[in-house]
């Protein structure tokens, strides 16, 4: 597959795509690293808060299923083993 | 195509006169299905029809206005519009609390969990589905009443002067109370149709949102939420409409009011619900008059559960054609 059959399919402008424009900072030199920070504070503190609030309703919906849980078996248990049926 | 000749006919594209009648036979049976739902729910509503319309006939009061309820006088008079009340605050209460905390579930399950968690937890909250609504009523009325008590004392200390949280000497079961306890049954149902949804965006759509940099909250806000939208909406109107209908534990729970006690749309007072008035009237269906009245109340909760479920189809099929 030669380079110019490439440029010839249809959507694909590859040799047309002008190079991008090298990053450069204040001082004019060239800076090729990837911007990798994370966003910005406010976009972290949100993404934080919405872990936390996820997390917390799984505790909160576990909450009820516990307290059933533990008041029926609570309750239930010792009729059940002190009976004498 | 004179090759053609020599070539065997493919047996898999010609029907045999046995398969065509399977196929006949299931469409059939498939069809005959659809319409035997189709008529029970229709026979449903004509057989609640036909015998509530003498007794509305004799009623001598406003059916959907009217707050009274006497069936014993010669002339009865009843009306829904205390239990309609009642019905509707208690269940939008309960969908109020339970769908956001619902969705959020679903969120941590699908997107939040670690691998060894996403399971349990799903079973976790799909066993609150499994507890019976009579251990419901028994445990919102000796042990979760209580602790609600002090909190709902404190709305209305606090918030009185709004009308929905006016105080009132109601101390038992109220609209509230109901509410809080409805939230809990119908969390299962929001949460496990969500989760379907939110499981099933797909991973495209999330990975392109990573890739360009969105944080998790970002990822589920443009990706996971919108593509699950119908699906959230329907799981709401399926929750409503059984906390619509829910009946043992509000009969047990709920404050039944003094006959001719005044309206307050506080949401501190007592009430009866469609289904616990039917269900605490029980033994007074003794002639087809009274029981009539009765039916017609189920009647109108038919038809606004079944209103419900047709607002939800509509708003899922309206929303389904932007997200796909």
């Amino acid at each position: 597959m030669t380079t110019a059959a490439q440029t010839q399919l249809p959507g694909f402008h590859l040799a047309a795509t002008p190079a991008a424009p090298a990053l450069t900072d204040a001082e004019g030199t060239v800076d090729t690293a990837p911007d990798l920070t994370p966003g910005s504070a406010l976009r972290r503190r949100r993404d934080r808060t919405a872990t936390i609030v996820m997390w917390s309703s799984f505790a909160l919906a576990m909450v009820p299923l516990a307290w059933i849980l533990l008041t029926v078996t609570r309750n239930g248990i010792q009729l059940l083993t002190a009976s004498s049926w | 195509m004179s090759e053609a000749a020599a070539v065997a006919p493919a047996p898999a594209l010609t029907t045999t006169p046995r398969g065509h009648a399977a196929d006949r036979a299931f469409a059939w049976s498939a069809r005959g299905a659809g319409l035997l739902v189709m008529a029970l729910v229709t026979l449903i509503g004509l057989f609640l029809l036909w015998q509530a319309v003498p007794s509305l006939q004799a009623n001598e009061a406003s059916f959907l206005t009217s707050r009274e309820w006497d069936l014993n006088a010669t002339t009865p008079r009843f009306g829904v519009a205390d239990l309609l009340w009642t019905t509707v605050t208690a269940s939008v209460w309960a969908m109020m609390l339970a769908v956001p905390l619902g969705v959020c579930v679903a969120l941590f399950i699908t997107q939040y969990a670690p691998d060894w968690l996403r399971t349990p937890a799903a079973a976790l909250v799909d066993l609150l589905a499994a507890v019976p609504s009579i251990v419901y009523g028994l445990w919102g009325l000796i042990v979760l009443r209580p602790v609600v008590a002090p909190v709902e004392t404190w709305i209305a200390h606090t918030f009185g002067w709004f009308p929905l949280f006016a105080p009132t000497p109601i101390t038992g079961g109220t609209i509230f109370f109901i509410g809080v306890v409805l939230a809990v049954m119908i969390l299962p149902i929001v949460t496990a149709i969500s989760r379907e949804v939110f499981a099933a965006t797909p991973a495209p759509h999330r990975e392109a949102a990573l890739a360009l940099g969105a944080t998790r909250w970002e990822m589920i806000r443009t990706a996971v939420l919108p593509y699950g939208r119908p699906g959230v909406v329907s799981a709401a109107m399926l929750a409503l409409g059984r906390a619509l209908g829910e009946t043992i534990a509000v009969t047990f729970i709920v404050s039944t009011l003094a006959p001719g006690s005044a309206f307050t749309a506080s949401l501190f007072n007592g009430g009866e619900t469609f289904a616990s008035r039917i269900a605490n009237n029980a033994a007074e269906f003794d002639s087809p008059r009274k029981t009539g009245a009765f039916i017609a109340a189920g009647l109108v909760l038919f038809v606004l559960t079944f209103v419900v479920n047709a607002i939800a189809r509509v708003v899922v099929d309206r929303r389904k054609a932007f997200t796909e």
